[in-house]
């Protein structure tokens, strides 16, 4: 109940926010535009008092599925042990394009690096958009539903 | 081993201090028995390889017990574990700085084949980078079948041409 009141209460004070539906736990959810996540993100930071991002991943909905890529991420506000998920929908198919958080969560650094590598997202605003997992000249984005499970031609990679 | 002329009633037996044999079977011998490993532990295959070092499956029985963490100083590179493609190239380079004469054993289905990991990041087989003596099926691979392979890896040296090659780097 008390979660449900959670989104209920973003959704009312957020209007561009459209409820996102959970799973069993009902843990509140809402889906974000790409053009108000950072807008979002700071206030609730900065009013709401979700201090943790505890997790952020990509998804690849499937080829030919529009938008196909999505962001994930995974707040957490340690004052009332309450948990927030919201997920941001790119708009383009190929490159898709967010705006960085690691401004504002300095663990988003790291994990849109991450999400960058394996599934192609590029981060507006990141402060170092280098490869995290995969090397310099890697060919496609491994977590792509489209990317040859057995991987490509690695007798080409610098290994 | 091919000691022959120890029969001490023949008069050129042990009592003189001289034993007879041929270079090859004395080289092998001291080799086959002073195998020491280093532990290329990439993954959970190197818990098997720990396990093999404690006193239950004691692979000291062998003279394999002086793990060396220096490729300098070890003789057999155990490759106990999946070799990514990031570190494919470190463990190539440990392989080169180990001093001849030198072995390989892969020690289970990653090192061997790639195993189950037939993904974008993983060598398909230690063997595309290293020349392989023994390879060891298993995933990991139980002690006692470790101990079968760097059995047979003793075997395997004891048939080598040792002395012509002796001054030799291979």
């Amino acid at each position: 109940m008390k979660n449900q009141s959670l989104q209920d209460e973003l959704c009312a004070q957020f209007p561009f926010l459209t409820p996102r539906i959970g799973g069993a736990d009902a843990t509140p959810a809402v889906n974000v535009p790409p053009a108000k996540l950072r807008e979002f993100v700071a206030a609730l930071r900065e009013t709401e008092g979700f201090d943790t991002l505890a997790d952020l991943a990509g998804c690849d909905w499937g080829v030919g599925i529009s938008p196909r890529f999505s962001v994930i991420y995974h707040f957490q506000r340690s004052l009332t042990r309450e948990y927030l998920r919201i997920a941001c929908a790119a708009s383009d198919d190929n490159t898709p394009t967010l705006p960085s958080l690691a401004s504002l969560y300095p663990a988003a650094n790291w994990l849109e690096r991450e999400a960058a590598d394996l599934f192609g997202f590029c981060f507006d605003g990141h402060p170092d958009p280098r490869p995290l997992l995969l090397w310099e000249g890697f060919q496609g984005h491994p977590l792509r539903k489209d990317f040859p499970l057995a991987g490509t031609d690695t007798t080409s990679s610098p290994f | 081993m091919n000691v022959s002329a120890t029969d001490s009633e023949h008069g050129n037996g042990f009592e003189d201090g001289i034993v007879v044999s041929r270079a090859d079977a004395v080289i092998n011998w001291v080799r086959s028995h002073s195998v020491w490993p280093m532990p290329m532990g990439l993954s959970c295959c190197a818990i098997e390889l720990m396990g093999v070092g404690g006193s239950r499956f004691d692979i000291g029985r062998f003279g394999m017990e002086v793990m060396r963490f220096s490729p300098r100083q070890s003789d057999c590179m155990v490759v106990a574990g999946t070799v990514t493609l990031k570190v494919a190239k470190i463990v190539q380079r440990l392989f080169e700085q180990m001093a001849s004469p030198k072995w390989v054993v892969a020690m289970g289905a990653c090192a061997s084949s790639g195993g189950l990991f037939r993904t974008y990041s993983v060598l398909q087989g230690v063997d595309k980078i290293l020349p392989v003596d023994v390879y060891i099926s298993g995933c990991p691979p139980k002690p006692e079948a470790l101990l079968d392979g760097m059995q047979l890896l003793q075997e395997k040296i004891r048939r080598e041409q040792s002395f012509r090659g002796l001054l030799r780097a291979r």
